[in-house]
């Protein structure tokens, strides 16, 4: 009985690694992920109640499509008890490849300060993070495709010198 | 009369939060308990009483406090069916009252399709002992939104709802049209909410997720306020008046920042209306010249006034609520300096001419909710619910005057 328990367990819990499960965003992952990430991301911050956020994640899906090279980070500011929501979000926009975040249940201020203290929280906002962590520029609203098209263009060619 | 009194928050204000570490809403199976709830609204009766609406495990329940939140009634179920309930941020159950032994409560259920809702309404005549089934205050039944609803009951007993609602969106698209934002509509009820008048547009276009805020006047009639979209994409703001209850005015547009962002800034305004019947206004905004937090009177000639900037914008002033009584006007807001949310008070004795100092009133550690106004027959409090503290009622007023 117990082995059947801890199989079933096993299962399960292989089952939601699968589901690619948002992982919590706390007022340290920001500085952990810059570290991490060496190479040129953008990092999206989105929720589910906001309109322009959902077109702005289908935008992506299609812009990654034809551009494999788009890196991203997801961060949902929703509350995590709404992963599934988020999960199907972020599938139904085809961007399941990308690393997925949520909002933990510490303070949001502090989880924004963390970020940027000049954030006051409006929605997408997104972060590009050009080479080596040293520089990044933010936008408010709906990104541009055409505009980051060519940051990937300025990278690239970054990257080739 | 006094403005804001920094004795009166020295054994409640000045509590000192760093010490606890866990939140008071530990046990998500606990029984229904306003510690667990994220978003509550409160009023005061005539009799000092505080009313709470709040929502819990698809309830919204209603409790009192005749000690200003020190303890509370037994909560009482106002839907005894369970459904989903939107309560963070901009969205929260409403309650109103009329001093007769009547509450109103308003909210908003999601639907299954995103941003889609319905507004919801229901009302107690016993005082708070029983609730009539809730009814839809939507007359528009299309998988879509209609959210954010504000409400507000004028002396005379009339109550006024609302919402920013995607009727006209919903039905553009499928023209294969374009639509940009959400519509306002409202709509009123002359007898006690038993029924509602047909729901009436009163604007094209405004932003879709700030809170709509609304205060009734000496005439009975409702005053309107919500984050518009003017052009392509400036989130300004606008007021309706009405010249009865049935005609909306044309709105007329109280801010002129020029935040040009398609986003969602999730951050409504307030408006309050005083005995003589100027508005005081209060919002954010982020344009790049005109930042943070503002307030505007306009006279009962109409006249608009001009901004007074308040807050600090660096340690981002943000959700502002405002009360006005007579020629005494208090705002509040809060702040967030990298380590501790601190919320703020600040006080004008000739009708927002000229401000005291700003003092800061309480802080705490993890995480909290907006801050608002409120006032009994003697004091003006600040409702502050915070994940460690829970709910408060924090005095920043000894004694108001009572002369006005």
């Amino acid at each position: 009985m117990r082995l059947l328990i801890i199989i079933v367990g096993l299962f399960i819990s292989l089952n939601a690694n699968a589901t690619n499960t948002p992982a919590l965003f706390n007022a340290d992952s920001y500085k952990k992920l810059i570290i991490e990430n060496d190479k040129p991301f953008i990092m999206v911050l989105w929720s589910l109640d906001c309109p322009p956020c959902i077109k702005e994640l289908s935008m992506l899906g299609k812009l990654y499509k034809q551009n494999p090279a788009l890196d991203l980070v997801l961060v949902s500011t929703d509350s995590s008890s709404r992963t599934n929501d988020i999960n199907e979000l972020i599938n139904d926009s085809g961007l399941s490849e990308f690393k997925s975040w949520v909002f933990s249940d510490d303070s949001i201020q502090r989880i924004r300060y963390s970020i940027d203290p000049a954030w006051y929280g409006e929605l997408p906002r997104s972060y590009f993070h050009n080479q080596r962590q040293s520089k990044r520029s933010s936008v408010s609203g709906l990104l541009e495709k055409d505009k980051i098209i060519s940051w990937l263009e300025y990278n690239s060619k970054v990257n080739d010198d | 009369m006094q403005g804001l009194s920094n004795d009166s928050l020295a054994s409640h204000g000045g509590r000192k939060s760093s010490v606890e570490t866990s939140t008071r809403c530990s046990n998500v199976n606990q029984l229904p308990s306003l510690d667990c709830a994220t978003a509550p609204s409160s009023v005061f009766s005539d009799t000092g009483r505080l009313w709470i609406a709040w929502s819990y495990a698809g309830h919204v329940y209603i409790s009192y406090s005749d000690d200003r939140a020190k303890t509370y009634s037994k909560p009482v179920a106002v839907n005894t069916i369970p459904e989903k309930i939107s309560a963070r941020g901009e969205n929260r159950p409403k309650i109103a009252i009329n001093n007769k032994g009547s509450i109103y409560v308003s909210w908003t259920t999601p639907l299954e399709k995103r941003f889609s809702g319905n507004v919801r309404f229901s009302y107690s005549n016993d005082n708070g002992i029983s609730f009539v089934k809730p009814v839809t205050i939507n007359d528009n039944l299309d998988i879509t939104g209609h959210r954010f609803e504000a409400l507000s009951v004028a002396k005379n007993g009339d109550i006024f709802l609302a919402w920013l609602d995607k009727r006209d969106r919903f039905k553009a698209k499928k023209e294969g049209k374009k639509y940009h934002g959400a519509a306002v509509y409202y709509t009123w009820s002359d007898n006690g909410g038993k029924s509602f008048h047909a729901n009436k547009k009163i604007i094209d276009h405004s932003c879709e997720c700030c809170r709509v805020v609304i205060d009734t006047d000496n005439r009975n009639l409702p005053v309107i306020m919500w984050r518009n979209i003017y052009g392509k994409n400036t989130r300004d703001h606008a007021l309706v008046e009405f010249t009865s209850a049935d005609s909306p005015a044309k709105p007329v547009r109280v801010s002129y920042d020029n935040w040009q962002v398609d986003a969602c800034p999730h951050h409504g305004p307030d408006i309050s209306i005083s005995n003589s019947g100027d508005y005081h206004l209060t919002w954010f905004n982020n344009a790049e010249k005109q930042k943070g937090l503002f307030y505007m009177r306009i006279n009962s000639d109409k006249k608009q006034g001009k901004p007074f900037n308040f807050g600090n914008y660096k340690a981002a002033g943000s959700h502002p609520s405002i009360l006005s009584k007579g020629n005494e006007v208090w705002l509040t807001w809060k702040e967030f300096d990298g380590k501790q949310e601190s919320l703020w008070a600040q006080y004008s004795a000739n009708n927002g001419d000229n401000w005291e100092a700003a003092i800061r009133v309480a802080e705490t550690l993890m995480g909290s909710d907006y801050p608002f106004l409120k006032m009994d027959k003697e004091t003006v409090y600040i409702q502050w619910k915070t994940k460690q503290e829970g709910f408060r009622l924090l005095p920043i007023s000894e004694s108001t005057s009572r002369d006005n």
